[in-house]
Formats: structure tokens, sequence, C-alpha cells
């Protein structure tokens, strides 16, 4: 399995990463929403996208868009890892497309959840 | 202070952010300095978000270059001495950005959070011209003090 981790903070990347590897993920990453699209368009695919919101360049709501509007990219999961926790943010996301919501700072059990909850968990927790 | 946000929220914050990554070792309030280091003799950290909307203001979290330093350490899962300025730095600013993404959802909404911003040095005063303090908490983590402060304006 394949996770493609976007934020634009290394911290975060490397935090997501090492938790996503601890699942049995293979990771990939990206700085921000433009350079996730590149990663997607290089191949290969990722399983599922955790994706930050705020970021330069182009943003997470803006890469969720982006990846639902192509079908080459229909099957990746995407889960906004984020601060932006408003009621009217997390509709906007899940109505671009995103198919799950987690809102930073959050533990590993959560992140663990979220992956059962989707069907997406390949080591137990 | 204006009650607009509590302090106590403020402290809950920022130590749920600290438990969630940082959580080895607690992060404690403690009495604010009495007398700010002499300019020069302290490298200090200060990250910045501000928020825009419904409500303006930022938030700013400061530390010592040494806390910094043990922070991003932690947060990189790595040994001090393998960490470059640059991670020592979006460390911080990633720390800034869920704190002071925490403390907007307490605030009046809609409001969107500005990227981090982060400054190094050790003779500098952060100044947001016009803004008013609204909440200071003072923390002690590891021996090294870590103030968070909310402007309003």
């Amino acid at each position: 399995m394949r996770a493609l981790v976007v934020d634009d903070s290394r911290a975060m990347r490397a935090i997501l990463g090492k938790l996503m590897e601890s699942h049995g993920y293979e990771v990939v990453h990206a700085g921000d929403g433009a350079e996730a699209i590149q990663r997607l368009e290089d191949g290969p695919l990722p399983d599922i996208a955790l994706v930050d919101w705020n970021m330069p360049v182009m943003d997470g709501l803006q890469f969720v868009s982006t990846v639902r509007r192509d079908d080459r990219w229909r099957n990746i999961t995407l889960m906004m890892v984020t601060t932006e926790s408003e009621q009217s943010q997390i509709v906007r996301a899940l109505a671009a497309g995103a198919h799950e919501y987690i809102i930073k700072p959050f533990t590993a059990d959560a992140i663990a959840d979220k992956l059962a909850l989707l069907g997406l968990s390949v080591v137990a927790a | 202070m204006s009650t607009l946000l509590e302090r106590d929220a403020l402290v809950g914050i920022t130590q749920d952010v600290w438990s969630s990554f940082l959580g080895e070792e607690p992060l404690d309030e403690a009495a604010p300095a009495h007398e700010p280091p002499a300019a020069g003799t302290v490298t200090t950290v200060t990250g910045c978000v501000t928020i825009a909307g419904e409500w303006n203001g930022s938030v700013l979290l400061t530390c010592t270059e040494e806390l910094a330093v043990r922070a991003a350490a932690g947060l990189f899962a790595t040994d001090a001495s393998d960490l470059s300025p640059d991670e020592v730095t979006d460390a911080v600013g990633e720390l800034t950005n869920m704190v002071g993404g925490t403390v907007k959802t307490l605030l009046p909404a809609p409001s969107r959070l500005s990227l981090p911003s982060v400054t190094t040095g050790s003779a500098y005063s952060v100044h947001v011209p016009g803004a008013a303090l609204i909440a200071q908490v003072d923390f002690a983590w590891a021996g090294e003090p870590l103030s968070v402060t909310v402007w309003e304006g």
C-alpha cells in the first residue's frame, strides 16, 4: 500500500510519514498541492493521500478538487489532515471530494481509527 | 484582558498540541520572567500566524532556540545534532500553526488562518501595530521558557 503525504511542513510530513510507515505503507511526500499533482502524474499512484489544507502554490482544497475531476485518480482515497475545524470548512472539503477529515493536533490512534474506517488498515493497530 | 479567549483555554490548547507530538516531557505553566534577557544574550524563536475574517488578530509562540531545537528533534524524531536550521524553523512554524488553528476555533467565525512565519534572533521584538494583547500564557518545557500570546487587531 502506498500513501502520499501532502503538507508544507516538513515536520508534519515526517510525523505522518512515520505513522503511515508504521501501518505498513510506502510513503511519498509533497510540499504543496501542485507538487502532489506532479507526484500523481509521475506515478505510481497512492492508495491514500493525506492532505493539509493551508499550503502555498496549491492548497489542499484545490488539490482535492483537482484529483476528483480526473478519472485517472478516482480510486485514491483523500483524507484532509488540517487545523481547519469549522463545520463549514469540513463541509466544503467533503463536498469537494475528500473522503475523511482529521483535525490537527491528532493522535496516532486517531489516524489508525480513520484508516480502519476507510478499510485501509494494512497492519493491525 | 479580554474574556473573548479564556486563559485556561489557551493553556489547554497549547498543552494538547505539545502532548500530541512532544508528550514525553510535560509542558507546565510557569511564572512569566520578570525581566526579559538582555538583548543579544539569548537567541529566541517566534512563530506567528494571523487570523483574518470575522475576527482579526495574531497568535505568537516565542521560545528560546534551545527549546525550539528540542521540539524540532521531537517532531522529526531525530537527534538535535542532525537538525538543520530550516527544520527547527519549520517545527516552530508547525507548532504555531496548530496552536493558532485551534485558537481560531474558539473565536468568531468564519476566519482564515495564515501560513506561519518564523523569526529567529537575539535582539528583536515583534509588534502588531494597533493590536491589543488578549491572552498570554507562559510555560516551561525541559527547563526552557515558552510564551504563547494572542493579539486582537
